[in-house]
């Protein structure tokens, strides 16, 4: 019985057979690549497959180089960070704060890395700076960060289905061109705080993922008031009002450095839209302003939740920036005031709503005064919770009024 | 029949809100609300999607509250019987958010301003809960 041999192809100098040279040539592979590929243990066959399948020599190349990178000992499995890591899942599921385990959950005063490194993460040499300018922990932190994060995911609402807009049915003129008129400045409040914190959020860096998260919620669901409240004032007939003077908005939309940001908005602006948010869920007119407004109203409380509780961090870190609070709440107490003095339709408006028609809006301006001097009542008492104390006395003058 | 306020009568509220997904829909919720009728009081806790725990404490205990709502006998007893004889949702006039904004000293009461802000952050929940007091019979203490 004749023994059988396996026929090989014939082979030319270097290791390269005539087939691949010819298949190489027509395909204008250079012959260099096909010696590198054989020399790295890369089989005839696949280099006859790749050409067929249209893989152009500098893709080739590059592979090849990548290729070579795995061959060096899969460095990567083997660099210095924390390993054997392991979360507990609570009553809450796996949390943001319960994967803040062993190094992961260091979060140094300063983060040293211009980069797009994640916390706990092997540092790249040469990676690229990504020009933040918040490094400093003092400036942006509060211990509640992960908590309201997904807080704010688990308590998150659709206005376009979570609202029983059916139940709205007509309203006279005088109440519904009322209420078109203050959901025209809430929806311009929403939205400055949209286009400020879509500015701040990159400023951060990487080192404090918390606040990045917390600050895309809140971004969110500025979003979804302005969406929400335009929904309102379109679903019944007389649509917006005339556009605010915006004086209160300036101060958000100007601030020079985080912390005047924070200020202005989460503890100063926020506690006097609260309140206003409850005013307007308890003199609804129907059960969508209920749910509408005490939905709001949530995601607001919880937004002050962050602007109290960072207010306090900052000052115990920083307490030598308490004036510089101080000037910033002053600042946007001005603005809001004259933006108050300015704005004739809203403050119209209010009256019509909270006395409950035109008709009453004599009595309505009063119940206007009593909820203006029990918001700011309110305010002074939450600047308190932050460690403000004592703020009554220093109050913008005009705003002073209201006590 | 459960007796307002007693403990049974929360333990009861308790159980039909731990009994489904009702809280879990609303999301988490931690906090500790205070309850006073006249000279009682009570604490009930809420934690993750659960109502963790009712007691009854005493006035000074209600400090360690995150926020308590107060009102008289009468005005508790006028809007449970609403929550009842609506089949589970107040009329306008008697959400908690609604009677906290009309009375003059409020219905939710806390020294600490962030503390209470729990009554905004977590306000459907609250009103889902007393809510849940539709499903069950009471019996008041002080008729009205």
């Amino acid at each position: 019985m004749a023994q059988k041999t396996e026929k090989k192809p014939a082979a030319t100098g270097n290791g390269v057979s005539d087939d691949l040279r010819r298949k190489a040539e027509s395909k204008n592979w250079p012959i260099a690549i096909i010696e590198k590929a054989l020399e790295g243990g890369v089989k005839e066959e696949s280099l006859h497959q790749a050409m067929d399948a249209g893989m152009t020599p500098m893709q080739a190349r590059q592979m090849l180089t990548e290729d070579r990178k795995i061959e060096l000992g899969l460095a990567w499995t083997k660099v210095d960070t924390e390993r054997g890591i392991r979360a507990e899942v609570g009553k809450k599921g796996l949390t943001i704060d319960a994967i803040n385990v062993g190094s992961y959950a260091d979060v140094p005063d300063i983060w040293p890395d211009q980069t797009m490194r994640p916390r706990g993460a092997y540092t790249k040499p040469g990676a690229v700076s990504m020009g933040y300018t918040i490094y400093s922990k003092a400036e942006v932190w509060s211990d509640n960060l992960g908590e309201l994060y997904e807080e704010a995911i688990q308590r998150r609402w659709a206005p376009a289905t979570d609202i029983p807009w059916e139940s709205i049915a007509p309203l006279p003129e005088d109440r519904e061109r009322a209420i078109g008129q203050i959901l025209t400045a809430l929806c311009e409040y929403n939205y400055a705080v949209i286009l400020s914190l879509g500015k701040w959020v990159r400023e951060v860096s990487y080192g404090f993922h918390e606040v990045k998260l917390y600050l895309s919620t809140v971004l969110f669901d500025a979003g979804r008031h302005y969406e929400a409240f335009r929904k309102r004032a379109l679903a019944n007939g007389r649509g917006l009002g005339v556009q605010a003077p915006g004086h209160r908005l300036m101060p958000i939309r100007e601030a020079m450095c985080y912390a005047e940001m924070a200020t202005v908005v989460f503890l100063m602006n926020d506690s006097f839209v609260l309140s206003l948010y409850q005013a307007l869920a308890a003199l609804a007119q129907n059960d969508a302003e209920v749910e509408l407004f005490t939905l709001a109203a949530q995601d607001k409380a919880r937004h002050l939740a962050y602007g109290v509780d960072h207010t306090r961090f900052l000052l115990k870190h920083q307490p030598e920036r308490r004036d510089e609070i101080r000037r910033y709440l002053n600042k946007a107490e001005e603005y809001l005031t004259a933006d108050r003095a300015a704005d004739t339709p809203l403050r119209e408006a209010l009256a019509i709503h909270f006395g409950g028609g035109l008709k009453q809006i004599g009595d309505g301006f009063s119940k206007l005064n009593d909820f203006r001097h029990r918001q700011l009542q309110t305010y002074l008492s939450r600047l308190e919770s932050a460690g403000i104390e004592g703020h009554e006395n220093v109050l913008w003058p005009e705003l002073a009024k209201d006590l | 029949m459960a007796k307002f306020p007693s403990v049974e009568w929360f333990e009861a509220i308790k159980d039909l809100v731990n009994g489904d997904d009702r809280l879990r829909k609303l999301g988490t919720c931690d906090a500790i609300m205070g309850v006073k009728v006249e000279d009682k009081a009570f604490e009930i806790t809420f934690e993750a999607f659960d109502c963790a725990g009712v007691r009854e404490i005493s006035e000074a205990d209600l400090g360690n509250t995150d926020f308590y709502l107060e009102a008289s006998a009468e005005a508790w007893q006028e809007m449970l019987e609403n929550i009842s004889q609506s089949g589970g949702k107040p009329d306008r006039q008697l959400t908690l958010n609604t009677i906290d904004f009309l009375a003059p000293e409020g219905f939710a009461k806390s020294d600490d301003q962030s503390r209470k802000d729990s009554f905004y952050r977590y306000g459907q929940t609250f009103q889902m809960f007393f809510n849940a007091s539709a499903e069950i019979k009471t019996e008041f203490a002080v008729p009205a």
